[in-house]
């Protein structure tokens, strides 16, 4: 009898182990993060105290061109930063005036565009290559960023990586190729639909 | 007896160097399995969807996707940008990532990003010498699309989120069809759809999706949308 009432009792035991364990489970990944995606909460909350440190993405050492001490210098570097191609062997470029100059007798002519975040694609996005060390060097080096930041941003890219609503990474052309990339053939006045076969 | 102390103890020393080190190892014949990841990590973010622009239109985030892979979901891509898998591109890649002339840096990737770690470079050195798909990787997962706020009933407009995505990282294309209409999907990410339903017959219409992250192609079915006029 007495071993009975133990067994009955390690029973219920365990149980209450097994579902303490899945209710803090389910909680702990169930958990709701309701933090806004948007930038003016991105920058302060975790680009700036994890990457605008003195020795790498601040002001003063900017590392590869990365400034993320403001919202709007983050911004910037997160969507338009110049880039320099080294020019082809032979090319003819416009030293007066033109966007080509030279570096360590290297010639680099300056382009707009290395975008670190892709718009709604999140995984398409370097930025969050780094943080998660897929495929690129892990940003920050010294220790990943909680998943949830990690989330947040992602989050805030698939919405568009907009500047709170006041505008977004796509510019013009973006837009158009958008567009034409979900209107192969426009029919009924415009709209983004195409006649199958 | 004496131990040979010397050996054993270099042996010990390069057994724990293999083992610390996190160097990929560059594979003697790369393939698309092999190229990709290095491509994603350090180029796609030019060289993706937005290539038209920001790429030159070298699209270096598909080896190909025609329709005997993707099947309807070829229809996203761009006819007018150039894909990895073409022989252009592989030429360009290979001149590209090592410095040619005189030049301090390769071209890319540009300025002011790092240069590519040499496992990457080699890895897409040999796999642009012989550019080959060969096949997925191990455990290839298929594409996903997620959808909400899908009505139940439209009128004169069909509108709802989709969002396409792989588990394995590869980039997707897709084609969303109703009623014998397509709305393409040129990227991964999310896609606020729009159809004009307004011509469409009053009755139930079913809505499915094809998706495609190079390797094959899935086919979804998202249910069924009444058309009410």
């Amino acid at each position: 009898m007495t071993t009975t009432l133990v067994t009955v009792n390690a029973l219920s035991f365990l149980r209450a182990i097994g579902c303490f364990t899945i209710v803090c489970a389910v909680g702990a990944c169930g958990e709701i993060d309701n933090r806004p995606a948007e930038w003016s909460f991105i920058s302060p909350a975790i680009f700036q105290p994890n990457c605008a440190t003195s020795s790498c993405h601040s002001p003063a050492t900017s590392v590869s061109g990365l400034d993320f001490s403001t919202a709007d210098h983050g911004y910037s570097s997160l969507t338009r930063l110049w880039i320099g191609v080294v020019a082809r062997p032979g090319a003819t470029v416009n030293l007066d005036g033109g966007s080509c100059e030279i570096q360590s007798g290297t010639t680099l002519c300056n382009q707009t565009g290395r975008a670190l975040v892709t718009p709604y694609d999140p995984d398409g996005s370097r930025v969050v290559n780094m943080l998660r060390a897929r495929g690129a060097p892990r940003m920050p080096p010294d220790r990943p960023l909680p998943e949830a930041d990690i989330r947040l941003v992602e989050r805030w890219i698939l919405n568009g990586a907009c500047r709170d609503g006041r505008s977004c990474t796509r510019d013009a052309a973006t837009d158009a190729l958008a567009d034409s990339s979900t209107d192969t053939r426009i029919v009924d006045g415009g709209t983004d639909q195409t006649k199958g076969n | 007896m004496r131990l040979p102390i010397v050996p054993i103890l270099s042996i010990l020393a390069a057994i724990v160097l293999t083992a610390c080190s996190d160097t990929p190892v560059v594979p003697a014949n790369p393939t698309w399995a092999d190229a990709a990841p290095v491509l994603r990590g350090a180029c796609d973010s030019c060289h993706g969807w937005t290539a038209k622009e920001t790429g030159g239109g070298y699209r270096l985030d598909f080896f190909d996707a025609n329709p005997s892979v993707c099947g309807d979901a070829a229809l996203a891509l761009d006819a007018n940008v150039l894909l990895a898998g073409s022989a252009l591109t592989a030429s360009q890649i290979k001149d590209d990532v090592v410095r040619q002339g005189d030049a301090k840096w390769p071209r890319m990737p540009p300025q002011p990003s790092p240069a590519l770690a040499d496992w990457q470079r080699d890895t897409l050195l040999r796999w642009a010498g012989q550019p080959t798909k060969g096949p997925p990787p191990i455990a290839n997962r298929n594409p996903l699309i997620a959808v909400a706020q899908l009505p139940a009933t439209a009128d004169k407009q069909l509108s709802f989120t989709a969002v396409i995505d792989d588990p394995d990282g590869d980039s997707v294309i897709g084609v969303i069809n109703v009623a014998g209409f397509s709305y393409l999907m040129n990227r991964p990410g999310s896609f606020a759809v729009t159809f004009n339903a307004s011509a469409w017959p009053a009755g139930p219409q079913s809505i499915t999706a094809t998706v495609c992250d190079g390797w094959t192609n899935t086919t979804y079915d998202l249910g069924p949308v009444q058309i009410q006029h």
